[in-house]
């Protein structure tokens, strides 16, 4: 069975995997959803169109900018972060950690009750 | 060039009231990550077909792609948002506009021979109020009305508001031009220059009312039935191109 790339858990993952990537240098849509694929091994996989509506949204907000770019023959719109972007990026990477080390410890919690039973 | 040109979500999107700037951004930058998706693709063995299916899949459905947008806040047209504003409300402000600066002009330009006899008038003069009759009479309604169209078409709108505009236009650009009636040379005398923003017709230096009202409902069923008629068979043809 084919796996959704956008369970409801994921709210928050493609605009926090999309500026922590653009931070290091500006990419283009493509180059993009390719990063997020190899540097999450997969297990983060954007809806590949739908990424330009994350773009898209994250600019209009002001935490991304783009420009025009012709490489190769072709003309890109290459994306980088803001001062607002990052920002933003900090704010959902603190939210992120918080949330998962909270998860994690009910997660051992319950690891730790199934072995006394 | 992939053969899923993303035609159907362009559409789908204008549809929604999306501004096509945005549409035709989104839909450009799909098209590009759908033949990079295709050479990659390719390039592990599949052939032109299998690619882009493949390519097509990993893109995600129309419905997705439209959703998403849709989803995101994607800006709206002002057309979609107001549509009595860009049609009702607009072309009235510009006919308005018109009809001042070219009365005002047509004023500024004829007022110092006003009191001279028609064959002191210079020809220039002469010709370029013929010119200003000309974009006041027959020129603007029509512009106004291909504008309205052209916006709706480009929108994708089936709004009632683009019959009441075309209409609308159509009422007023009727009785509305721009005239200037010179002083025939057999007549010699002086300060018979005379001005309307409304199509009058002369006889013997006279209105002709039952004339002028003749054209005026000519010129209204006439602009209205050629723009309802181009919105209707271009509208056909868009909306055939879509299915």
């Amino acid at each position: 069975m084919a796996r959704d790339p956008n369970p409801n858990f994921m709210a928050g993952v493609p605009e926090l995997m999309i500026l922590r990537l653009l931070q290091q240098r500006e990419m283009y849509g493509y180059e993009l959803v390719q990063a997020i694929r190899e540097q999450t091994c997969d297990v983060v996989s954007l809806g590949e169109g739908i990424a330009y509506t994350v773009l898209h949204a994250l600019e209009r907000d002001g935490a991304l900018k783009s420009r025009r770019m012709k490489v190769e023959g072709r003309s890109r719109i290459y994306y980088s972060v803001t001062a607002r972007g990052l920002k933003r990026y900090e704010n959902l990477a603190g939210s992120w950690s918080t949330l998962a080390k909270a998860i994690q410890s009910v997660i051992k919690e319950d690891v730790h009750a199934s072995a006394f039973t | 060039m992939p053969r899923h040109s993303l035609e159907k979500v362009r559409a789908q999107l204008l549809r929604a009231g999306i501004s096509p700037r945005h549409v035709n951004r989104y839909v450009r930058e799909l098209r590009d990550h759908l033949t990079d998706l295709i050479a990659r693709e390719r390039a592990t063995g599949l052939n032109e077909q299998q690619a882009e299916e493949k390519a097509r899949a990993l893109l995600g459905t129309d419905a997705q792609l439209v959703q998403a947008m849709i989803d995101r806040g994607a800006p709206r047209s002002l057309a979609a948002k107001a549509p009595w504003a860009v049609f009702g409300v607009l072309p009235l402000f510009v006919l308005i506009v018109t009809a001042l600066l070219l009365g005002r002009w047509s004023y500024t330009l004829l007022f110092p021979y006003q009191q001279l006899s028609v064959s002191d008038i210079p020809e220039s003069v002469r010709a370029i109020s013929m010119a200003s009759s000309f974009i006041g009479s027959f020129l603007i309604g029509p512009a106004l009305a291909a504008i309205c169209v052209v916006i709706a078409l480009r929108q994708r709108l089936s709004s009632r508001w683009v019959w009441v505009g075309l209409a609308m236009i159509a009422l007023v650009c009727g009785p509305f031009g721009v005239h200037v009636q010179f002083p025939t040379a057999e007549s010699g005398a002086s300060g018979g220059i005379r001005g309307s923003v409304l199509q009058a017709v002369f006889e013997n230096d006279q209105i002709n009312a039952a004339a002028t009202l003749t054209l005026m409902a000519m010129r209204t069923i006439v602009l209205f039935a050629v723009s309802a008629l181009a919105y209707r068979v271009f509208r056909q043809r868009v909306e055939g191109d879509r299915a």
